[in-house]
């Protein structure tokens, strides 16, 4: 089921390409098709994932010591679930927006989808690096092809960013592999053999580094994020979405599962000045999302001052600040993708984002105003949505851990809360722009997934234990690179005392299950 | 008889060139074409055959002129596949087939030679059997301005190329008094090396490097690559400057004392190549550049055989194969990329805004530059990505880490360039281009094409099967 999760999109690709010769319909209903398959193979994965960890490792390359290796834990199947989830959408939103060369914005989607499957459950660093670099040429051509404004600038500095930071992380794999082969003589990529490499101080220092350049250019961390303003804005709807939902999360995955995992006396020696600079990065993104004039840029920052927000809590580490980066990155994962649809929608309709030329489009469109109030209110931790109780998560380790870092946590908040009011009152409160004669309000389509979408939210805000029960095993399975040592007990979690239906089925000792040959 | 059934390889190949030669005048219609077309490939098969045979039977101990290992029969397979390559999949000159296959074939006896080098006037003649075929291949419209300057611009500095070449070559023999390449390995083994002798292979390596156009001596070939046809411009890229690696790597014991030199013209191939190639927007200029950063990484490669290695690393791991590995991966690559460029728009210069829309109207040679195009830039799942973690890991196990890291902050350079001939190629639409489409020659060379992308393809995802391939020939 495992190998199914990446066989299936690419399958769907080439039903994509039959499809797209007869009609561009066609295109459209195949690779919905494919997508909601693998949205159910994802859902069953990440069901049996909740207690057991499955595994398939098999030799791919030898001369390289490459392995086929694939790991589903509680963590990695969540994201997968969540990707396939917005997949789904963006094949849905892009239903009407797309109309040029359907077939092939289609495929490019579906490779993503397996670029960024094989990201969360690679357990080996070359077929790791394999799928993030997947993610790259698909990406490449959904913003600059389908793309608005300078898009063929922002597709550009895109990938020359990710790849540059990239090659940082490839050189920390290669030394590392090569250390490695240098103690053991066994040429392997494989992380569980390549985490027994000892290495020294100043290696780890170097191995950390790389990797948190690697993968803070795609979350993105703070002197890193300059990219972020062209893709976010000029990618089509869907690449939006996905971006901002899927890729930003790939991201922080990578540094809690691989730089923390490889460089931990580096990470607690530098964590300080992580955790300053996630401060901050929340800060400068809800500053400058607060100057912005235009729908798609104000959240383009706003996610990323919700990213530094999410670094902020995996980089305290604590148990809670942990739970509550997963519980937020899931969260903004939907609720961002919400932003974007109806931003999507707006821009659609009016061939325009900028501030000045929309106002009092609730009048006309109340369906949609009301779904972009709750979409604000999610993204500013509104109790009830996932996002609230992400959030809290996050400000309690982060005043556990220092009272001026919570405090200062806390206070993001309320920026948070400007700049999203600020974001809904511009485009559907105030005077009509002379310019507008006719606003359509969201139709069927728009309205079922913005309700899904919405419904996903509060199903997190009021069930958190739905993800963070599972956590605490898979959490100590990070810690520990043999599947033997993991922990047995699952931690008490304040959350699921509340709901003790949700909390039932607290994962007993997991079990690894090899899985069967496909 | 044994001492001459060893050169059957180089005879078979340089018989039939003459023989086209006299034919030329006979191909007249498209039929006679393309019998030509299929005696050279059947000429270079046969000889890549005899290779396999005599190497099999005379192993080692063969005589002064060539050596044969395990090693060279691989590098000189490989050469001998592209340019069957490139007589197959190029589009001939009407007026002279003959010649053009004729003169495919002496590379193809150039590369042959200098692949299995023994002695230095071996290696000489290599060279400039190929060096001289090279030439009329580059100048081989010699109606055009532009090929003529291009002709004359590689054989004036290829000439200096050589004449360094040879200046080395009496340096050293008036030192050590010998011309066999293993004699010389023995002697700069066993004793310091001299003052002249240091100089003179000095002297043999700026040689070289002319003839790889690495940096600093890389100036000569954006211009030529223009100039010429494009499978003369990809066997410039490929098979010449695999030969003239496969002609050094016998001289892996010049590490010893010119390490530094060495070195900086690797560092520099790899970031200059790739940085000149930033502001380029003729396409052949763009992948000339390209082809002096591939050099660099090559060079990489030679570097990292320098240490005294551990004995217990696997064969897998060693220098000499990554450097072969990549010299397939790049040689396809380079040689599909300039044919496939060529089926496209025929005219000598391309730029990137001739590319516009092809993506739509050409879609199938469009869709192999796409393939080439990644694979030279490295990007995963290419083969090319695995050619060079093959030689960056080579790299880091021989402790060359500050000119590995530099190699791969230079592919991340590269990328930029190789991007935008993608983006050309695909995100402009057709309206946009100032010249219309171009229908495809025959359907005989497309599938050619065709048939070498998927080899990259599927090499990329098996990149272990072209790995079985090379070494199985022992």
């Amino acid at each position: 089921m495992l190998t199914l999760t990446l066989i299936i999109p690419l399958i769907g690709a080439l039903f994509v390409l039959l499809a797209g010769r007869v009609h561009a319909t066609g295109a459209r209903v195949a690779a919905l098709i494919s997508t909601v398959v693998s949205l159910q193979v994802s859902y069953l994965l990440a069901a049996q994932a909740r207690s057991t960890v499955i595994e398939i490792d098999r030799l791919w390359i030898e001369s390289f010591g490459v392995h086929f290796a694939l790991r589903a834990d509680w963590i990695s199947s969540l994201f997968v679930l969540l990707t396939s989830l917005l997949s789904v959408f963006a094949v849905a939103v892009s239903w009407r927006e797309i109309k040029e060369r359907v077939t092939s914005f289609h495929v490019w989607l579906l490779l993503l989808q397996v670029g960024v499957t094989t990201v969360f459950f690679a357990r080996d660093l070359l077929l790791f690096y394999l799928g993030w670099e997947l993610m790259l040429i698909p990406m490449l051509f959904i913003i600059g092809s389908w793309g608005t404004g300078r898009k063929e600038h922002a597709a550009f500095k895109f990938v020359l960013f990710t790849f540059t930071g990239s090659i940082f992380m490839l050189s920390a794999f290669l030394y590392v592999y090569y250390r490695h082969f240098q103690q053991t003589g066994v040429l392997s990529f494989h992380m569980d053999q390549l985490l027994q490499t000892a290495l020294t101080a100043p290696e780890k220092w170097w191995v950390f580094l790389g990797l948190l350049i690697g993968f803070g250019v795609k979350a993105p961390m703070l002197p890193l994020h300059t990219w972020l303003l062209d893709a976010y804005p000029n990618a089509p709807t869907a690449g939006s979405l996905l971006l901002s939902g899927i890729l930003s999360k790939t991201g922080v995955y990578g540094l809690f599962r691989i730089a923390e995992a490889f460089g931990q006396e580096a990470f607690q020696d530098i964590r300080p000045l992580l955790i300053v600079i996630a401060l901050v990065g929340i800060f400068y993104g809800a500053w400058i999302a607060l100057s912005q004039r235009d729908i798609k840029r104000l959240i383009a920052y706003a996610s990323f001052s919700h990213i530094s927000f999410i670094l902020l809590g995996i980089f305290i580490a604590s148990e809670q600040g942990f739970r509550g980066g997963i519980l937020q990155m899931v969260s903004h994962g939907v609720s961002t993708s919400g932003l974007f649809l109806i931003a999507g929608a707006i821009q659609n309709r009016l061939k325009t984002r900028e501030f000045e030329n929309l106002g009092g489009l609730w009048r006309q469109a109340p369906v949609m105003g009301a779904f972009f109030l709750f979409f604000c209110f999610a993204s500013l931790g509104l109790p009830g949505t996932g996002n609230f109780v992400g959030e809290l998560y996050i400000i309690a380790a982060a005043l556990s851990y220092h009272w001026l870092v919570g405090g200062l946590a806390s206070l993001a908040v309320l920026l948070a809360a400007i700049y999203s009011l600020r974001l809904f009152t511009s485009a559907m409160h105030g005077p009509e722009p002379a310019s507008l004669d006719t606003f359509p309000d969201t139709d069927n389509r728009e309205n079922l997934l913005l309700t899904s979408l919405a419904t996903c939210l509060i199903l997190l805000g009021f069930f958190p234990a739905l993800i963070t029960t599972p956590l605490g095993d898979a959490e100590e399975s990070l810690r520990r690179s043999s599947p033997a040592a993991m922990a047995t007990t699952a931690p008490i979690d304040p959350i699921s005392m509340t709901n003790q239906i949700s909390a039932a089925p607290a994962a007993p000792a997991p079990q690894i299950a090899q899985e069967a040959q496909q | 008889v044994s001492a001459w059934l060893n050169v059957l390889p180089e005879a078979i190949l340089s018989v039939t060139a003459t023989l086209l030669l006299i034919v030329s005048t006979l191909a007249t219609t498209a039929a006679m074409r393309d019998l030509l077309r299929w005696l050279s490939t059947f000429a270079i098969a046969a000889s890549a055959v005899a290779l396999i045979y005599v190497s099999g039977r005379f192993g080692l101990s063969a005589d002064g002129w060539t050596t044969a290992t395990p090693l060279t029969t691989s590098v000189a397979l490989v050469l001998l596949t592209l340019i069957g390559w490139a007589v197959l999949a190029s589009p001939v000159p009407e007026e002279s087939a003959g010649e053009w296959f004729a003169l495919l074939l002496f590379t193809a006896l150039g590369s042959l030679i200098l692949s299995r080098v023994g002695n230095l006037p071996a290696l000489f003649l290599g060279v400039e059997v190929l060096s001289i075929s090279l030439y009329v291949l580059v100048a081989f419209r010699y109606t055009g301005k532009l090929s003529l300057r291009g002709g004359a611009m590689y054989l004036v500095l290829a000439g200096v190329g050589s004449s360094f070449l040879l200046y080395g070559m009496a340096l050293v023999y008036a030192v050590y008094g010998t011309l066999s390449v293993a004699e010389l390995q023995a002697s700069a083994d066993s004793a310091t090396m001299p003052l002249i002798a240091s100089f003179g292979y000095g002297m043999f390596l700026v040689g070289v490097g002319f003839k790889l156009a690495a940096v600093p001596f890389h100036m000569w070939a954006p211009d030529v690559y223009e100039a010429a046809p494009p499978a003369a411009a990809g066997i410039i890229a490929s098979a010449s400057k695999g030969a003239t690696v496969a002609a050094l790597l016998p001289f892996a014991f010049l590490l010893k004392s010119h390490f530094l030199v060495i070195a900086l013209i690797c560092g520099a191939s790899m970031i200059i190549g790739n940085l000149l190639g930033l502001r380029e927007t003729r396409v052949k200029r763009i992948l000339a550049y390209s082809s002096i950063a591939h050099v660099g990484y090559i060079l990489l490669g030679f570097l990292a055989i320098r240490t005294g290695l551990p004995a217990s690393l696997p064969a897998n791991m060693s220098p000499e194969g990554a450097i072969i590995f990549y010299i397939v991966v790049y040689g396809l690559s380079a040689l599909g990329a300039f044919v496939s460029l060529g089926f496209m728009r025929s005219n000598t210069v391309v730029t990137l805004n001739d590319l516009h829309g092809l993506g739509r109207t050409n879609p199938i040679p469009a869709a192999c530059l796409l393939i080439f195009t990644i694979s030279l830039a490295g990007l995963p799942i290419s083969v090319g990505f695995w050619g060079k973690i093959y030689l960056f890991s080579a790299a880091f196990n021989a402790g060359l880490f500050k000119l590995a890291i530099l190699g791969l902050i230079g592919s991340a350079i590269g990328l930029f360039y190789y991007l935008r001939i993608i983006v050309h190629l695909y995100m402009v639409s057709p309206e946009m281009n100032p010249r219309g489409a171009q229908p495809l020659t025959t359907g005989f060379q497309k599938s050619m094409l065709v048939v070498s992308a998927a080899a990259i393809v599927i090499f990329s995802i098996f990149p272990d099967w072209l790995y079985l391939l090379i070494r199985a020939v022992k």
